[in-house]
């Protein structure tokens, strides 16, 4: 990995500690209503398979969605994002997108629980895996101003049963794939 | 991931592989040989030498023809210090596959080639053999899947490669030893005579494209094969050495040797079982191409005592004395040699482990037949990944106490 993209990773895991916030926030939202947001963190990236390198490789991730209030605290929508990593001299890349769901289970906390369903691709020149992602993770709201809200979360990825290919065929089967991430976000609600 | 880490990790990989092959290390005793193969007893010591033949010769192995055949040694004898004058590379004992394949008989191929079918001898001399190992290989994945996957090996290869004299010249046949094992469960043990390019021609060290007929190979049926034999001729010294455009002389860039092998193990139906790909090199040869000289050969330590090479690169701190191309003190003795591993493939899902072959690594069957040699492979298919190994011993020489030319 090229030591940039290590300091990129690090610092924006730095920034999601869950300590550095403490503030509630509300949910904000009203159903119908809408909401998008961005998010930037680091992320820790491994193919699980027999051949595959066990090592999580570590690089940045950066992520969009947006939606629609299901309920005063639900809110459901779409997101596509990805994450990079510079294996000496090739770059690994992972593509995302699909539903996601974030429910506030105390009305009025900055606490959320976060859900997923989509696709994960994984590519390195002609190496590629795609598979369907199940995303789970929480997050922490701080209030901004007006309906604009930050905060930090953790995700996890997770994608598995399938195979790892390239131009000749298939490389390895059963092949797993996980994304930790921790990181930053804002939205606007 | 660092080089260091990832081999930490596969080497995990390749002990598991290794533990659980379908081979037991079975080293049988040297006495109970039936005969002596052509390569036995072949060396005598030479005026430089002080080990006897006697010596020499207690350094065997048996085949699994029941034939006694010479194997590694030292190039002095620990028991009596006496010194052989040649080495043959690095000591298998240390591979973690000498446990599976114990110690390698040379010439088996040689021993078993007119047998198979072919219509003529090859037989190769003592020197030339060179072991070469490397445990642990971190491999590369070509088209991006180093990123992904790890794979590392175990690799111990036997290849005949004489510099000192004008064999190599014309012959293309030469008896390779291969053994490897990986933690992605590729592996297999290859014995053939290999042909490297064409028969009766040489290619030029220095320029590829350069093809130079260097008279009629033996045997006169030698086939001609893939990869080459890139060998220094006199324009490459007259070009590096003698007349560099910068003034100033580079052996190692004008007598590089590069044999670059391409072996298929292929059914009786010519369906390729495993293949792989070494380059054999070497940096001090003894010899170099020279149509004008006599039997061909040039002896670089010759060229030291030309005005202007005398004292520079590798000829500096020589004797003014002129040295023979023999002696122990000369730089040029074949012991600086390195191995690019490249590719290893094999394509035997269907199995079964062990196949039998000619000499030449073709006509591959499922049982034994005259002639055949006993062919190790897993039963495993790697064909949709191009698995590449390093370079190996590129920081070790071999020179030793009385190593000299021919070595």
């Amino acid at each position: 990995m090229k030591p940039i993209h290590a300091h990129i990773a690090l610092i924006l895991a730095l920034l999601s500690v869950p300590g550095v916030s403490s503030a509630q926030a509300p949910a904000g939202g009203s159903s119908g209503g809408l909401w998008w947001e961005v998010s930037a963190a680091a992320g820790g990236m491994r193919l699980s398979c027999l051949l595959c390198d066990p090592t999580r490789e570590l690089g940045p991730t950066a992520s969009a969605a947006f939606g629609t209030y299901a309920g005063p605290s639900v809110r459901i929508g779409l997101e596509a994002g990805g994450w990079a990593n510079d294996d000496e001299d090739v770059r690994e890349k992972v593509y995302r997108a699909g539903l996601v769901g974030q429910l506030h289970p105390r009305p009025g906390s900055g606490l959320h629980l976060i859900g997923g369903l989509g696709w994960s691709g994984y590519r390195a020149e002609l190496f590629s895996y795609d598979a369907l992602r199940l995303t789970l993770g929480a997050g922490w709201d701080l209030p901004l101003i007006g309906n604009w809200v930050a905060g930090n979360r953790v995700l996890l990825d997770a994608s598995s049963f399938a195979s790892l290919k390239n131009d000749a065929g298939t490389v390895a089967t059963s092949v797993g794939l996980s994304v930790l991430t921790f990181g930053v976000y804002v939205r606007k609600q | 991931m660092t080089l260091r880490a990832k081999k930490a990790l596969v080497a995990v990989g390749i002990l598991v592989a290794t533990s659980c092959g379908v081979e037991d290390p079975v080293f049988p005793d040297v006495s109970l040989a039936t005969g002596d193969a052509v390569a036995f007893g072949v060396w005598s010591p030479g005026p430089n030498d002080t080990c006897s033949a006697e010596i020499h010769d207690q350094y065997a192995a048996l085949g699994p023809d029941g034939l006694r055949y010479p194997t590694w040694h030292p190039p002095s004898d620990p028991a009596t210090g006496c010194t052989f004058g040649h080495e043959h590379g690095r000591d298998p004992s240390g591979s973690d596959l000498y446990g599976l394949v114990g110690p390698i008989p040379f010439g088996y191929a040689n021993q078993h080639l007119e047998a198979g079918g072919f219509g003529a001898p090859r037989n190769e001399d003592h020197v030339g053999h060179k072991v070469e190992w490397e445990n642990d290989m971190l491999m590369s994945v070509g088209d991006g899947g180093s990123a992904a996957i790890a794979i590392a090996c175990d690799l111990l290869v036997k290849m005949h490669q004489g510099t000192h004299s004008p064999d190599a010249f014309a012959n293309n046949m030469h008896e390779v030893a291969y053994h490897v094992r990986c933690s992605d469960d590729t592996g297999f043990s290859i014995t053939v005579l290999s042909p490297i390019g064409t028969a009766g021609e040489l290619v030029a060290g220095c320029d590829r494209d350069r093809h130079i007929p260097a008279g009629t190979p033996n045997p006169p049926i030698s086939p001609d094969g893939g990869g080459k034999r890139a060998i220094p001729d006199a324009a490459c010294v007259q070009e590096r050495i003698l007349s560099p455009s910068d003034g100033r002389p580079r052996f190692d860039s004008a007598l590089r040797e590069s044999w670059e092998i391409s072996v298929s193990l292929r059914t009786a139906e010519n369906r390729s079982l495993a293949s792989f790909n070494p380059y054999f090199q070497v940096m001090d040869p003894s010899r170099f191409y020279d149509a004008g000289a006599a039997g061909t050969v040039g002896r670089p330590v010759d060229l030291c005592y030309v005005a202007g090479v005398q004292g520079e690169d590798r000829c500096e701190g020589l004797p003014s004395d002129t040295l023979s191309w023999d002696d122990p003190r000369s730089p040029f003795k074949g012991v600086r040699r390195f191995v690019d591993v490249n590719s290893n493939r094999i394509r035997n899902s269907e199995g079964p482990s062990v196949w039998y072959t000619d000499s030449l690594g073709k006509n591959g069957r499922t049982e034994p037949f005259p002639g055949s040699i006993r062919q190790w492979l897993s039963v495993h298919d790697n064909q949709t990944y191009d698995l590449h190994g390093p370079v190996i011993g590129r920081d070790r020489d071999y020179d030793g106490p009385g190593v000299h030319a021919p070595n």
